[in-house]
Parts: C-alpha cells; sequence; structure tokens
C-alpha cells in the first residue's frame, strides 16, 4: 500500500469513527441562553461595519452646521449693508 | 422556502425564538466538523456557541442577506472559528489532561480516541490547510463547496490539499 492510500484509508477510517460525534444534550439551550443575552436588534446594528464611520458622518455634520450658521451670518451682514445703501439713497 | 431560510427571515424580523430551530437543525453537524479540526467536543462546543452568536449577530445588523445558502454560511464561520482556535492554541498549548478529562462525558471511548488521533496527527499541519483537509477527506464536501467555505479559489483548495497531503506523506515516511 502506498503511502497516499495509507493517508486516504486512515481519513476515512477516521471519519467512520467520528461519525458520530453530537454535541451534550443541553447545547442548543445554551445557545439560546447566549442568543437571548444579546442585546435588542436596534442595539445590534450599532456594531454593524457602517457603525465605524458613524463619529466621522458626526463631525462631517457638525462642521456643515457651522458653515452653514457662518454663511447665514454673511448672508444677513450683506443684507444689512445693501439696507444701508436704499437709506442712503 | 426551506425550514432553515423561513427561520433566517423570521429571525431577521426580530423573532428570536426562531434561531432555535436554526440551531437545532445544524448544532450536530457543525459540532461535528468543529470536533474534528480541534480533536476536542469541548473546544468544538465552544467555537460553535461563539459561532451561532456571530451569525445572530449577522442576520441582526443585515451583514448576512439570506441570499447565499444557510448551511454554507454556517459552514464558513464555525470553519473560521475554529482555524483562529487552532492557530491560537498554536500560541498556546492546552494542558492534555484538562481535554482528556472534560471530553470523557461527551464521546464514546471510541470517538474519543479518533477524534485525538486524528488531532495529533494533523497536529503539525497550518491550520488552513488541516481546515481544507478535514472538509474534503473526512466532511466530504466537494472542492467547490470548500472553495466556498474557504472563501478562497478552488485553485487554493487544491494547493491547499497538495500540500497538507505531502506533509503528511513526509511525516509516516520519516517514521
Amino acid at each position: 500500500m502506498s503511502h497516499e492510500e495509507d493517508i486516504d484509508a486512515r481519513l476515512s477510517r477516521l471519519s467512520a469513527a467520528t461519525a458520530g460525534v453530537r454535541p451534550r444534550a443541553d447545547f442548543s439551550r445554551r445557545v439560546m441562553q447566549g442568543i437571548y443575552a444579546e442585546p435588542a436588534g436596534g442595539l445590534l446594528a450599532l456594531r454593524s461595519p457602517a457603525s465605524r464611520f458613524l463619529p466621522v458622518g458626526m463631525l462631517a455634520a457638525a462642521l456643515a452646521l457651522v458653515w452653514a450658521v457662518s454663511v447665514n451670518n454673511q448672508v444677513n451682514e450683506a443684507m444689512a449693508s445693501s439696507d444701508d445703501t436704499e437709506l442712503a439713497w | 422556502m426551506d425550514n432553515l431560510t423561513e427561520a433566517v427571515t423570521r429571525v431577521r424580523s426580530g423573532d428570536a425564538p426562531a434561531f432555535q430551530r436554526i440551531v437545532d437543525a445544524t448544532s450536530t453537524r457543525l459540532v461535528r466538523l468543529a470536533a474534528r479540526m480541534l480533536g476536542s467536543v469541548v473546544d468544538a462546543e465552544d467555537v460553535v456557541q461563539e459561532a451561532y452568536v456571530k451569525a445572530y449577530r449577522a442576520l441582526m445588523t443585515g451583514e448576512f442577506d439570506g441570499r447565499a445558502n444557510v448551511t454554507t454560511w454556517l459552514y464558513r464561520i464555525v470553519t473560521n472559528q475554529a482555524i483562529d482556535a487552532m492557530r491560537s492554541r498554536a500560541r498556546r498549548p492546552r494542558p492534555t489532561d484538562t481535554a482528556d478529562e472534560s471530553i470523557s462525558d461527551l464521546a464514546s471511548a471510541e470517538q474519543q480516541l479518533a477524534l485525538t488521533e486524528l488531532s495529533d496527527w494533523m497536529e503539525e499541519l497550518p491550520a488552513d490547510q488541516r481546515a481544507a483537509l478535514v472538509l474534503k477527506a473526512v466532511e466530504g464536501l466537494t472542492s467547490p463547496e470548500i472553495a466556498e467555505v474557504l472563501q478562497c479559489s478552488e485553485g487554493a483548495v487544491e494547493q491547499r490539499l497538495v500540500r497538507a497531503r505531502a506533509a503528511l506523506r513526509k511525516r509516516s515516511e520519516g517514521r
């Protein structure tokens, strides 16, 4: 018998000898205990890969807000100075 | 729609108890797979339990969209967990007394001996080669199925199998 046949025969024998391996009777109950201990779906969603971008998104939103306020102030100033011009007429 | 796919749909819609049906339908095969890779039913149960929690999270967060085959997807998670466990055990070997003692109430003496023999025989193989060989020669998966589980090409699977067999051959020639 060649080494290759040795290997295949041994793998086949070990496959058959371990075919009856199964978990303990309470395994399913233990798994479900772990599942019920998990946070609710909404909280789990925060753990999703997309949530890694949450801080960046919040920073971008804050910067956009600062920019919007700044532009609003500039527009207000411009309008105020145009009112002055009208008054001068 | 088969039972597993229906259970997946129900879990994704927030019905956590439906996950029990997935566990009942798959746990024996998954624990057997992990035990064959790790040589211990206790370690296998730990790995599969962690894998189920990962799977549940993936369902709830939408990482698993339900289009792939559920069994293949679970095989993939368990195999990856087992590979991580093998690598971590290689760095920090577990005392053998503990393993032998803990297996004794889980498997028959013959099964225990066979798991130990399989584990000892493949001990020196890299984890990815060991996984490929167990999936092929012990679990009976085809190369395309193994490629899907290990998320690599069929060529890579064949290469791992050739290398694993060569290492085992070399080991038996050395004796």
